[in-house]
């Protein structure tokens, strides 16, 4: 009978040291030598769409090799059309990770918010909607953006073309989606609130454009104009303009790079046109960026060169692994406090996360000479908790809406 | 009055590249019934080949050909790839339902993007023309350079077209099978080796207005697919008839949504096109320049 007490006694303290020791491993995980961080990457990359680019992957997989037994990242490629990302999405929460980084598309996270926030899983956006920060229309507690917020790029994008250049007749041209409606509305804010200052012209484009004859001999008298597109249309208007001889600073967004790197603008063209990149890790001067740029290059080539997107999806990662770290554990709410609560120094930028868990508050406006060669002409800097609230605010759906058209890399 | 010249100058440009599309369609629909819709993807492809064949190694690594030599090596190989598409894509399809087929054209439309993609990535590029930059000044508008090339281009390449229909045994075959393959087949008409030529020349077309096109934007894997779609409507304008009648019904589309769409409604201007080809087909079915009944089903 004592042996038979004894030998439960016995059962039960390794029972009880047992279900301590799992408890115990898991509070460890990813804290260093525990259970690797599980990451899934929803993207997808070169050769599986006709929008697919390698910045995510490349720039992930980079990241998740330096860190080995750390992280454990998968990548599920998510498609453009609705019923695909769902399911990619799907995909992912049944592999039950610990934390997400998706969707290059805002038109993809705002489509999936509810389902994204219903799981509770730590979610890094790599697009920039304003309707995506914590208590947006489509935010949540576990969604971060990893980059600075859409429209209030296209509000210093206005402020630098009112101030800096000092323009007092502004042409607008805005792509007939989202990023065009977006950044035009923030622009339109900044410059309705400047005496003196007044709109010439506003035109819209589709995102196929071809032709831009319209919208170029519209902005026949404007000291400058601010476009919000994408690469193709971009290049057309750039050419129009200095065909028509408007002659005139022409300021847009991340697309300007991809239209100035494929060819298609140069000489005067060039020289007017400025873009706005989250980084540009290809011309910095830190030479941690630049080791960073020749480790990227002599694993992946230098083309296409690393750019900002590839330097956010590495820091992601880098930034996912430090904060589980620093929680402990790789459950969601100490993971979503640590994230909230780290201040991470990346490649593309200084990472903290604002009431909006916003991450990155800082983004490069670039120039270009005849040329095509590429320098950051001023550095812009977005204060914390700050949105000029020009997004509607519309319920999140469950069912994707969106017609599946590239997005821009400013999306 | 430039803003209207350079507005008609853009119409009859776009016309021109819808034109050349339609042209296309027309040429494989005379010679095999089938509407061939990967004929944007084509476009899309001339625009590739023509940067592969000029920049960087060239082709092969044979090093960079200049600008008109390689948009003439670019419609030559366009040829070819036309005739291997009938070979996969029509031929081993031949007596199935039209419907098959036209929805294979459709699959070897999402074969050729993907297939781009993997080959030449997904990040755009651009295709060089030795008129870059300069424009020429008419009533105040300046016209770019490249916009009176598309024009000129496409008059020249349409009037050899209808030379060819009308004046070479190529072209009487090719007539004599649209009336009756079998019929042709008959007579000795090598109807095969036509589908194989017409393919070829609508590729070679679509070549054609790939490398025109180009240079006047960015190069990616979409650029061709609006085109196709002008095309399209432009052949339905022409009723599928003649090449002089899918010509006007190009440029009317081109007109439509330029010249007028640059005064009224600006932002809808891209409906315009298709509205137009609503129209004709509610109101006048065969097209605006094909005599004959309609039959209605």
């Amino acid at each position: 009978m004592r042996l038979k007490r004894s030998v439960s006694a016995l059962l039960a303290v390794g029972v009880v040291a047992g279900a301590t020791a799992v408890t115990a491993g898991s509070a460890a995980a990813g804290g260093g030598g525990g259970t690797p961080v599980k990451i899934i990457l929803l993207a997808e990359t070169t050769g599986e769409s006709t929008a697919a680019v390698p910045y995510y992957d490349n720039g992930t997989k980079m990241a998740a090799e330096e860190l080995g037994s750390q992280v454990e990242l998968t990548r599920i490629p998510a498609p453009l059309t609705p019923a695909a990302a769902e399911t990619a999405l799907s995909q992912a929460l049944d592999e039950k990770p610990d934390v997400i980084i998706g969707f290059p598309a805002s038109s993809q996270t705002i489509a999936l918010s509810q389902r994204i926030v219903d799981s509770g899983v730590p979610f890094f956006s790599l697009s920039s909607g304003e309707q995506l920060v914590k208590d947006g229309p489509n935010g949540g507690a576990n969604i971060f953006l990893i980059r600075p917020v859409d429209t209030n790029v296209a509000t210093k994008e206005a402020e630098y073309v009112v101030n800096d250049l000092k323009a007092k007749k502004i042409g607008l041209l805005c792509v007939d989606n989202a990023t065009g409606v977006n950044g035009c509305a923030a622009a339109k804010k900044v410059i309705d609130k400047k005496k003196g200052v007044e709109i010439v012209a506003e035109r819209t484009n589709s995102t196929t454009a071809t032709d831009l004859t319209e919208q170029a001999t519209a902005m026949e008298g404007a000291d400058a104009i601010l476009d919000f597109n994408f690469p193709n249309p971009i290049g057309v208007f750039a050419n129009q303009l200095i065909d028509n001889g408007i002659d005139v600073p022409h300021v847009d967004g991340a697309s300007a790079g991809i239209a100035v790197n494929s060819g298609a603008v140069t000489g005067d063209a060039a020289v007017n046109l400025r873009g706005v990149d989250d980084c540009v890790p290809t011309v910095s001067k830190s030479s941690k960026v630049k080791k960073w740029v020749a480790d990227y290059e002599s694993e992946f080539g230098s083309t296409p060169a690393p750019n900002y997107s590839t330097a956010q999806s590495y820091d992601t990662v880098k930034l996912i692994a430090a904060a589980a770290k620093k929680a402990k554990s790789t459950a969601p709410a100490k993971l979503i406090k640590a994230i909230a609560a780290i201040d991470y120094k990346g490649i593309c930028a200084d990472y903290k996360a604002d009431d909006l868990n916003v991450l990155q508050h800082t983004a490069d406006l670039t120039r270009w000479n005849a040329d095509a060669q590429i320098k950051v002409a001023k550095v812009f800097t977005f204060a914390p908790n700050e949105l000029p609230g020009v997004v509607p605010e519309t319920p999140p759906t469950t069912t994707p809406t969106t017609t599946a058209v590239a997005p821009p890399p400013s999306s | 009055m430039s803003t209207f010249v350079a507005l008609l100058a853009s119409g009859l440009a776009a016309g021109a590249i819808a034109a050349l599309a339609a042209v296309g369609f027309l040429i494989t629909y005379k010679a095999t019934g089938v509407v061939n819709f990967a004929q944007g993807d084509l476009i899309t492809l001339g625009a590739y080949i023509g940067i592969w064949v000029t920049q960087k190694e060239g082709m092969f690594g044979i090093g960079a050909l200049d600008l008109v030599p390689g948009y003439v090596v670019t419609v030559l190989i366009m040829f070819l790839i036309g005739m291997v598409l009938e070979r996969l894509a029509y031929a081993p399809l031949r007596g199935r339902s039209i419907h098959v087929i036209v929805i294979t054209t459709l699959g070897a439309a999402l074969v050729l993007r993907a297939f781009i993609g993997l080959w030449q990535g997904t990040t755009p590029k651009y295709l060089d023309s030795p008129l870059k930059g300069e424009v020429l000044t008419i009533a105040g508008a300046n016209i770019a350079y490249q916009r009176v090339l598309i024009i000129v281009a496409t008059a020249i390449i349409v009037i050899a077209t209808m030379v060819l229909f009308a004046r070479t045994q190529f072209g009487r075959q090719l007539r004599a099978t649209a009336v009756d393959r079998d019929t042709a087949k008959l007579c000795g008409v090598p109807v095969n080796m036509l589908s194989m030529l017409a393919f070829g020349l609508s590729s070679a077309l679509a070549g054609v207005a790939g490398v025109l096109l180009a240079p006047l934007g960015v190069v990616d894997l979409t650029l061709g697919f609006n085109f196709m779609l002008l095309g399209f409507a432009a052949a339905v304008l022409g009723g599928f008839g003649s090449i002089g009648g899918v010509v006007v019904g190009g440029l009317a589309i081109g007109l439509v949504q330029y010249v007028f769409g640059g005064y009224v409604l600006r932002d809808f201007n891209s409906m315009y096109p298709f509205i137009l080809m609503l129209a004709v087909i509610a109101l006048r079915p065969q097209g605006l320049f094909t005599r004959g009944s309609v039959q209605r089903l």
